[in-house]
């Protein structure tokens, strides 16, 4: 049973951190050696197999729940994923998220504080709305803060280990491979498509689930009451533009930094190589690079 | 309760001395019960409650209600498993840590409980409410509250007297600590997102440069 625990789901054999030894050695099994101990100092520090088993069934149901939450990861992961695929604007004379053209003749703006990009008053969020000055976040960056909160990355100095929904495999992989190629005219149509559909999709994931939460907080900062059904109708003025307006938005923006490292969240049950947490040290803060963010973000789905 | 519908994810651990009331006081907090019998606990064990929590804003509103799932871990605290609970520390996000208002032994261990979190905890100063259990049997009592609330400003901790029997502050500790750690939440994801120096020379320099030493100050992740 423990072996079975230990090194379960794995073919790659990894080296245990500190914890996992250190429970091994405890639990008797691994490669604990106890050389240097006295027959009656290992019989009274040794746990009896009635002990074992206790302590093995908890560690079971510690699993289980990691599971659930590693799945509930996963929906705020994709989430954050797909606001970030359908941006269509260039954050500079449109909104970022929604297109819509801003300065002099268009909306009034708003200047996003993390990824410094402009977004029009309905796309964006004030953050802090009681003080005197207007802090605003466009709603990536605050839905990837959220992330960043809910998923418990602030803990564990980066994303822990999530599994994405499994009724969507083939979009998973949409962001990964398709702002590298320069798209042919005639797929265009068909991914529009699949992205109208799936954006009013998840217009009705987000009524029914626990996002439905954090739009109804976006539409009590609002000013009009009725954000998405306008917001629906810009949509799909700029997909009948040229291919070019759609894929400058797609390099223009640069993402927010979120660290993909992976994390130890469940003592036994991961045998990832996961960085040393250090104690007390600061935050990472790695320099923005677009290539670099994708190819991290890619790292961790495989 | 074994769903994934909830915001918040939030690991406690309970540790103190063995029979000071960790597993009871636990018990009390998710069941409301309370069993007189003493059964000591077997390594590690953990408990699940759903609770809601509402943030008071700076400005005095309170936020929106959010979803936390709370998985408490018990541990054992007799020496023997103690290289076993130890290495459970790590993934705990705030500790509750008792001792027997009754029993002074287990109130002089706070100090070496404290320094046993300070070296298998994820940070340094991690998020502690003290506790001293038994409260209500008064006439047994060896520890003075004077004392026990001294040795927790010492440290900077809240403190709180508790009693699984009659669930005397039991809910208003873990609050407490679950309040510690929203709070610490906000500030190390507010302070993360500070891209350092893009501060622009503009009017409000002087002032970005206080909002952020005020935070840098405050984070201790």
């Amino acid at each position: 049973m423990a072996d079975t625990i230990f090194s379960s789901g794995n073919d790659q054999w990894v080296c245990p951190n500190d914890r996992q030894l250190a429970l091994r050695a405890k639990l008797q099994t691994g490669w604990s050696v106890h050389t240097y101990q006295t027959e009656k100092q290992r019989r009274t520090q040794c746990l009896s197999p009635g002990e074992v088993e206790v302590i093995l069934q908890v560690i079971q149901r510690a699993e289980r729940l990691d599971i659930l939450e590693q799945q509930r990861i996963g929906r705020l992961v994709e989430r954050l994923e797909t606001m970030q695929k359908n941006v269509m604007g260039n954050g500079v004379s449109q909104c970022l998220l929604c297109g819509e053209m801003l300065g002099f003749l268009g909306s009034s703006s708003v200047f996003c504080k993390d990824c410094r990009k402009k977004v029009c008053t309905k796309c964006g969020i004030e953050a802090s709305p009681g003080q005197k000055r207007p802090l605003w976040l466009c709603k990536i960056c605050s839905e990837q803060r959220e992330v960043w909160k809910r998923s418990g990355a602030w803990f564990y100095k980066g994303l822990p280990k999530y599994i994405l929904p499994l009724k969507t495999p083939g979009r998973a992989d949409d962001p990964h491979f398709r702002p590298l190629p320069v798209e042919p005219t005639e797929p265009q149509p068909q991914s529009a498509e699949v992205s109208r559909v799936y954006t009013w999709a998840r217009g009705r994931v987000v009524s029914s689930d626990s996002d439905s939460d954090s739009d109804l907080s976006s539409s009590s900062l609002e000013d009009r009451p009725m954000p998405s059904g306008i917001k629906g109708t810009k949509y799909d003025k700029p997909r009948g533009d040229s291919g070019g307006s759609m894929e400058s938005p797609r390099m223009g923006p640069a993402r927010p930094p979120s660290h993909l490292s992976g994390s130890q969240s469940s003592l036994g049950s991961e045998t990832g190589a996961g960085a040393t947490d250090p104690q007390g040290g600061t935050l990472p803060r790695p320099e923005p690079r677009v290539s670099g963010k994708r190819h991290t973000w890619a790292t961790t789905h495989y | 309760m074994s769903d994934g519908d909830y915001d918040y994810l939030i690991k406690f651990l309970a540790l103190g001395d063995s029979g000071v009331g960790k597993t009871s006081v636990l018990y009390q907090y998710t069941d409301g019960k309370f069993n007189s019998k003493f059964i000591t606990t077997v390594g590690i064990d953990f408990r699940e409650k759903r609770v809601v929590y509402r943030a008071n804003g700076p400005d005095g509103t309170v936020g929106r209600g959010q979803r936390i799932h709370l998985q408490l871990w018990d541990t054992a605290g007799q020496e023997r498993f103690r290289s076993l609970t130890t290495a459970f520390f790590r993934d705990a996000m705030g500790f509750l840590l008792l001792f027997d208002l009754t029993n002074e032994q287990s109130f002089l261990n706070v100090r070496n409980w404290i320094s046993q979190l300070q070296m298998h905890a994820y940070c340094e100063n991690p998020d502690i409410v003290l506790c001293g259990n038994k409260s209500d049997l008064e006439d047994q009592r060896a520890v003075k509250e004077e004392e026990a609330r001294e040795l927790a400003e010492k440290y900077g901790i809240p403190y709180f007297e508790t009693s699984a029997a009659n669930g005397t502050n039991i809910s208003q500790a873990i609050e407490m600590l679950l309040d510690l750690i929203m709070k610490r939440m906000e500030r190390c994801v507010d302070k993360s997102w500070i891209p350092e120096g893009v501060v622009r020379s503009n009017g409000h320099t002087s002032t970005d440069q206080l909002s952020e030493e005020k935070e840098k100050g405050l984070c201790g992740c």
